[in-house]
């Protein structure tokens, strides 16, 4: 339990440093700060990380050997996530821009690390 | 000017020729030094100039 | 006795393919002939004498013939007589997502040539594709792109029609060979002809890239990769038009077959070495997780890139052959392509094996790697 409270609190920070950085970054180049839905994008990766750690350390006796296949289910679960929440919106206007990309890239991208950080301390284990 | 992207491609092909060939060359030069590995040493071959084909490809349908 | 027996049954089975293979040049153009039958004679004099109008026309028709037969078909349409305006051939059944399910029968596309109605629903082909129309089949073209609207679907086409034909095939022949097991365990009938080429499989490809331990869990998809792309690829060669493994949503659904049973029997040390390379410093590790991680979508990619462009270009040079037939007109450049497209096709039937050799043998590999377990580190 305590593992898996650890790994939690870790995602959370990360998340939230990685989120106190963005907006800094955003308010640097004078764009507006919480726009394209920079709060669900990072709330729903860092959900879905969480759900995928949970995963990842509970998994039964017998699947202990898929436990990578498991990350890459995550992976395809997050672009799930990223289809039905994102795309539309995004696409409003007949394009990604680039600061649309990153508005979910990057909290996508601390909570992918966090994950395999998880993965290879499990597998080293 | 512009170069098309077509050019790139056959430079590519080009390359995958090389490489492909070179894979012959020394498949072939390995079975005559030692003909009691042939089995071996022609399936090696054949797995590394597919995967080298399929980069050709890659190229070809990429354009 | 048995191999002699057995090397018979091959040398026939080669046979006859090799005979199917002579056919299909002639079998492809027999539509295109008689069209030149009444100016054939004085042509044979002359090299050169097409004029380049009709020349033209004549380019266009061998691109637009070789185009139709990479295209999957909603019937299967075997050849056209150009003269009486005839097609050659049966219709499939087309069912498409729209407005609830629509099923009926392609015969009432015509050939692409008229509109098809279902339940108030107007449909029409083009490039073998279907789209919604109206009652008089207009298409809406904008910068050469149709720009109607597309239903789902979900049409046993050509393609989908060969492949259940070729699975049928393939239970019947192994369900055959399994039986003459049960009677001795000397073999007959089709298990003759199989087991050479199922110990080739197991021997050869599963047995040294996986190992002995787990090859036996694989054997049942690594054979039937094998055959069926094997066989798939023969009949392509075959005066039937079938072209499965040159669609590329075919080798897409097989490479993610071995796609999702790679990752699925991937063991820890698999992973491991994906994500934390073991026995290298730890930024090159960090360097290598990325790329490794992109590797494992990279390798069936390959795969299924490499089946459907080789199969595909080999059709499309031995189309070409045949075309220049028509296209050089004299006795001794026609006679020289016949000469090539029929070498090609030998060529061919060696690719058709290779191709489903090289698959299974990458597929094996990545098997392997997925279940090595590295007791050597």
């Amino acid at each position: 339990m305590s593992d898996l409270f650890k790994y939690i609190v870790q995602i959370i920070l990360v998340c939230l440093v990685t989120l106190g950085v963005h907006i800094m970054v955003l308010a640097f180049m004078d764009k507006p700060l919480f726009d394209n839905q920079i709060i669900t994008a990072y709330a729903g990766n860092v959900a879905l990380a969480v759900l995928i750690v949970m995963g990842l350390l509970k998994v039964p006796e017998t699947l202990q050997n898929s436990r990578g296949f498991l990350f890459l289910l995550g992976s395809f679960l997050k672009f799930g996530f990223f289809f039905l929440a994102f795309y539309s919106n995004f696409k409003v206007d007949g394009a990604i821009q680039r600061i649309e990309f990153f508005a979910f890239f990057i909290p996508y991208a601390a909570a992918l690390v966090m994950e395999t950080k998880c993965l290879i301390d499990r597998l080293s284990k | 000017m512009e170069i098309p992207a077509i050019v790139g491609a056959g430079l590519v092909v080009i390359g995958v020729g090389i490489g492909i060939g070179r894979i012959g060359g020394s498949a072939m030069d390995a079975i005559a030094r030692q003909p009691e590995a042939t089995n071996k040493i022609q399936t090696a071959m054949l797995i590394a100039a597919a995967l080298i084909e399929g980069i050709g490809f890659a190229a070809l349908f990429a354009v | 006795m048995v191999i002699r027996q057995v090397i018979m049954q091959f040398t026939r089975a080669l046979f006859f393919l090799a005979v199917l293979v002579l056919i299909q040049p002639v079998f492809l153009t027999a539509s295109e002939h008689s069209e030149h039958a009444s100016d054939s004679t004085e042509s044979t004099q002359i090299v050169y004498q097409e004029p380049a109008q009709d020349g033209m026309s004549m380019k266009q028709e061998i691109k637009a013939h070789i185009q139709h037969h990479l295209q999957d078909g909603h019937d299967f349409h075997l050849y056209t007589d150009t003269e009486t305006n005839t097609h050659v051939g049966f219709p499939l059944l087309v069912i498409l997502l729209d407005d609830g399910v629509q099923v009926f029968s392609s015969s009432r596309f015509h050939h692409g040539e008229s509109v098809a109605e279902s339940n108030g629903n107007f449909y029409a082909l083009h490039h073998g594709k279907v789209y919604k129309t109206d009652a008089a089949g207009t298409f809406e073209m904008r910068d050469g792109h149709v720009h109607n609207e597309k239903p789902l679907d979900f049409s046993i086409t050509k393609n989908v029609f060969s492949i259940m034909a070729f699975a049928l095939m393939l239970i019947l022949l192994f369900t055959g060979a399994a039986r003459s097991y049960k009677k001795s365990l000397v073999p007959s009938g089709s298990a003759k002809f199989l087991e050479p080429l199922i110990i080739f499989v197991r021997d050869e490809i599963a047995i040294p890239n996986i190992g002995e331990k787990h090859y036996k869990r694989f054997m049942s998809y690594l054979l039937t990769v094998f055959f069926f792309i094997w066989l798939v690829n023969l009949f392509g060669l075959t005066p039937l038009g079938i072209n499965v493994t040159n669609s590329i949503s075919v080798t897409f659904a097989l490479a993610v077959m071995t796609f999702v049973i790679t990752q699925f029997s991937g063991k820890k040390e698999y992973w491991k070495h994906i994500f934390w390379m073991p026995g290298v410093p730890v930024p090159m590790k960090i360097l290598l997780a990325p790329i490794e991680l992109l590797g494992v979508f990279i390798k069936p990619f390959a795969l299924l890139i490499r089946l459907y462009a080789n199969i595909t270009a080999g059709h499309i040079v031995l189309m070409s052959l045949i075309g220049l037939m028509f296209i050089f007109h004299s006795w001794i450049g026609s006679t020289l392509s016949f000469g090539l497209s029929v070498f090609i096709s030998f060529i061919e039937l060696l690719v058709a094996a290779l191709q489903a050799y090289i698959f299974t043998m990458l597929t094996a590999l990545y098997f392997g790697s997925a279940v090595a377990e590295h007791e050597d580190h």
